[in-house]
């Protein structure tokens, strides 16, 4: 009886350390690019170059972003977009809901903003807005998680805000 | 001619504790061996389960994840946005 208890319970740690140290990588997350429409890169990041894509990989996690960016707009003003997708898998005993993997960007600081969307998602903002104001926004959503970063002079911040938002919800409403 | 004193110790005798030894000895080995086959049992037991659960991870967790996945409905695609410059 008792060498039946050991045998369970020695099953049992082994198992649990080998669960709780094991690095799995998720399945690749759709690129990016084709999931928002050429007509919102149009109107937020207007005379845009070529879009540029890349994976960026690491352990439990897989994602890759596509940016944007205009020398000038009309204006004679930049702006950049850049928006990722990331998929979680699981590593250091955390699984894979985006959440869990801390996921969101945040500063430590009282300046994250909750934005109703997906799991949770939150920005905040930084710069001026005559040299360039930049929102960074993140959206978990499931094992998804979606990063935009939306850099933009003479812009107000509502209207960046609601770029941003715009940009993920494209994003996840393909997933 | 007669004998006194102790007998010799290499001497065969029904009082002498070292007859007794060697079945103590055998048990000894018996309870010994017994241990390190159960702590075998236990330590082969462990590595069979952190090799099982090694095997498992990736199985588990693609479940895991068409099961998060499964259980979200994605939000629809949005409007247009207007033009943020100018604004």
């Amino acid at each position: 009886m008792a060498l039946a208890v050991c045998v369970l319970l020695a099953a049992a740690v082994g198992g649990w350390r080998s669960w709780r140290n094991a690095t799995v990588d998720p399945p690749a997350p759709p690129p990016v690019c084709p999931l928002i429409r050429s007509e919102v890169f149009g109107l937020l990041v207007p005379a845009h170059g070529a879009l540029e894509a890349a994976e960026q990989n690491g352990p439990g996690m897989r994602s890759n972003y596509c940016l944007a960016r205009s020398a000038s707009t009309k204006e004679g003003a930049g702006a950049s977009l850049w928006v990722s997708l990331a998929r979680f898998g699981r590593h250091e005993g955390r699984g894979p809901r985006c959440l869990d993997r801390d996921g969101l960007r945040m500063v430590i600081n009282n300046k994250n903003r909750p934005v109703a969307l997906g799991d949770r998602s939150v920005y905040f903002l930084s710069g001026d807005r005559e040299t360039g104001r930049r929102i960074n926004f993140s959206t978990c959503f499931g094992t998804y998680g979606v990063l935009v970063e939306y850099e933009a002079t003479a812009v107000a911040d509502t209207a960046m805000v609601e770029s941003a938002t715009t940009a993920a919800q494209e994003v996840l409403s393909w997933l | 001619m007669a004998m006194t004193g102790p007998p010799l110790p290499w001497a065969p005798s029904p009082e002498n504790p070292q007859h007794h030894r060697r079945p103590d000895r055998r048990a000894l080995l018996r309870q010994w061996l017994l241990v390190a086959a159960m702590v075998s049992l236990i330590v082969a037991a462990g590595i069979v389960a952190w090799h099982v659960g090694r095997l498992a991870a990736p199985t588990l967790v693609r479940w895991q994840i068409t099961r998060t996945d499964a259980a979200r409905d994605a939000p629809p695609l949005p409007e247009l946005p207007a033009s943020p410059f100018g604004r």
